[in-house]
């Protein structure tokens, strides 16, 4: 077999491995769609519930005033007692509301994610269309290398991994979100990954060249993640830069992120300047308080 | 938004402080200068005292470039709004230092240097700073015009090292500071 049969051969299985990816995309997408659908329903709950609330808790104050004023002291400690119960009440729905949206923005990143993956396969569908449409049409003399013009054209693959992707290094550990304290320069935007994301098996997965290329936006695809790259005379490096479990902090909630684990998780113990700091605003600690449970779970495999 | 701009070393931190008083009328009392910890316990001792709008010193730096200036939103309302390349640019021209500062990309290395001519263009660092705080340079991905002496390395694939995938040019802020005619330094992008 000449070298552009076997190219076309092998095109053809990289075809057909689209097609996979392709219904597996679709697949992820209806369920992203029905999680999204109950993420919906349970906000529209906790609305609801919240509102109830609100209601009760201005009948028990009506309540109190009137059996205050009609010295019935025993219902008035009920009543009292009753309203720390609906205050407590609407403290656990504030956090279950939080914990609603903070779902609703991962939902949202990995949608994001199968947008982009989906346009990937389409575009490498394409090319290995043109790829398999060309060769086909190329002559088969030239020897064993298939003719300088298949050469020439097997170069320009769209997923043709640059030839130094076996020596790329890992990503460096402050990418780990429990790492985040150890850094020492802030101003730069950071990508972190979740505990449950594995960036040495995602690495070692494009040194073996089970990556897609993409040479517009110059990275690589992996697992639904992307890698920029920095290769010179041997001193090589990935970058994660987005997608499934990746999360970009900004230098505020970069800032609060270092206060909470500094303080344990406790916001009652936050560091001092940290609290005084006006680059950190009050969003910024509260995505941190959440970031700050994630970085509690297993290293490895604890996807919540 | 807080940003760093770190000079190199030996740049006089109060020389900053002056420079940023006499050409923006930055309050000296709002630029604190000393180490954070130094700073925490002041704000600690004095619980009516504003966080400054900048910090000469904070945290230890040490290498080719080690004098740290870190500041915030109010610094750039109080400089008119100007861009950090910008601001770094001023107080370059002002002490006739280099600095650095963010490039706004993934790549921990790489960062964008000012020079005194008004120039500013992307250099890498010869070690990840994110772990170690030693600011020394490697290499330039340009040529310096002021120092044609830097090594100049055509890295790769640098369209990924962005979010939008715009690789930020060389050049000049301001555009008194460009060199005119055919005598322009190869240094632009």
């Amino acid at each position: 077999m000449s070298v552009v049969e076997d190219s076309i051969s092998q095109l053809r299985a990289v075809r057909d491995s689209i097609d996979g990816g392709r219904t597996q995309v679709s697949s992820a997408s209806e369920e992203l769609e029905r999680h999204q659908g109950a993420i919906d329903q349970a906000s529209r709950a906790i609305e609801e519930v919240s509102n109830s609330t609100a209601t009760a808790a201005d009948g028990l104050e009506q309540l109190a005033s009137a059996t205050r004023a009609l010295n019935y002291d025993s219902t008035a400690a009920s009543v009292e007692n009753a309203k720390e119960r609906v205050s407590n009440a609407t403290a656990h729905l504030l956090a279950a509301r939080q914990h609603v949206e903070q779902a609703a923005s991962e939902i949202g990143l990995v949608r994001r994610t199968l947008g982009e993956t989906s346009g990937t396969l389409d575009q490498s569908d394409t090319a290995v269309e043109e790829a398999i449409s060309r060769l086909s049409s190329l002559p088969l003399s030239g020897g064993a290398s298939g003719g300088s013009g298949a050469r020439e054209f097997l170069s320009e693959l769209r997923f043709k991994l640059p030839r130094n992707h076996m020596r790329l290094g890992n990503p460096h550990s402050r990418h780990r979100l429990r790492k985040v304290a150890k850094s020492k320069y802030v101003d730069k935007e950071n990508t972190v990954a979740l505990p449950y994301i594995d960036l040495v098996k995602d690495a070692e997965a494009i040194r073996s060249g089970k990556a897609l290329w993409n040479k517009k936006t110059e990275r690589y695809h992996v697992n639904g993640r992307q890698y920029a790259a920095k290769d010179k005379d041997g001193k090589t490096r990935l970058y994660p830069v987005a997608g499934d479990g990746l999360i970009p902090l900004t230098s505020g909630e970069y800032k609060a992120l270092q206060g909470m684990m500094l303080a344990g998780g406790d916001r009652a113990k936050r560091p001092e300047h940290f609290l005084r700091n006006l680059s950190i605003g009050g969003g910024d600690w509260d995505r941190a308080a959440v970031l700050y449970e994630l970085t509690r779970g297993d290293e490895e495999g604890d996807r919540p | 938004m807080i940003f760093e701009i770190i000079f190199e070393r030996g740049t006089s931190a109060t020389a900053l402080r002056d420079a940023m008083a006499e050409r923006f009328a930055v309050p000296s009392e709002s630029v604190f200068i000393g180490t954070t910890d130094e700073l925490e316990r002041l704000l600690l001792d004095r619980k009516d005292m504003p966080y400054p709008m900048a910090v000469i010193g904070g945290e230890p730096r040490s290498g080719e470039f080690s004098c740290s200036l870190t500041g915030h939103d109010q610094l750039i309302e109080a400089v008119g709004g100007l861009s950090v390349v910008a601001l770094a640019t001023v107080l370059s021209k002002s002490t006739g230092a280099r600095a650095l500062l963010g490039d706004g990309g993934y790549v921990s290395e790489c960062f964008t240097m000012v020079t005194p001519d008004g120039w500013h263009g992307r250099v890498m660092l010869a070690d990840d700073v994110l772990d170690e705080p030693v600011f020394n340079l490697d290499y330039a991905l340009q040529p310096v015009p002021s120092d044609p002496s830097i090594p100049v390395v055509e890295e790769a694939h640098q369209k990924g090292w962005y979010p939008d995938g715009e690789v930020p040019e060389a050049g000049y802020a301001f555009p008194e500071d460009e060199p005119e005619g055919p005598s322009a330094p190869d240094g632009r992008e």
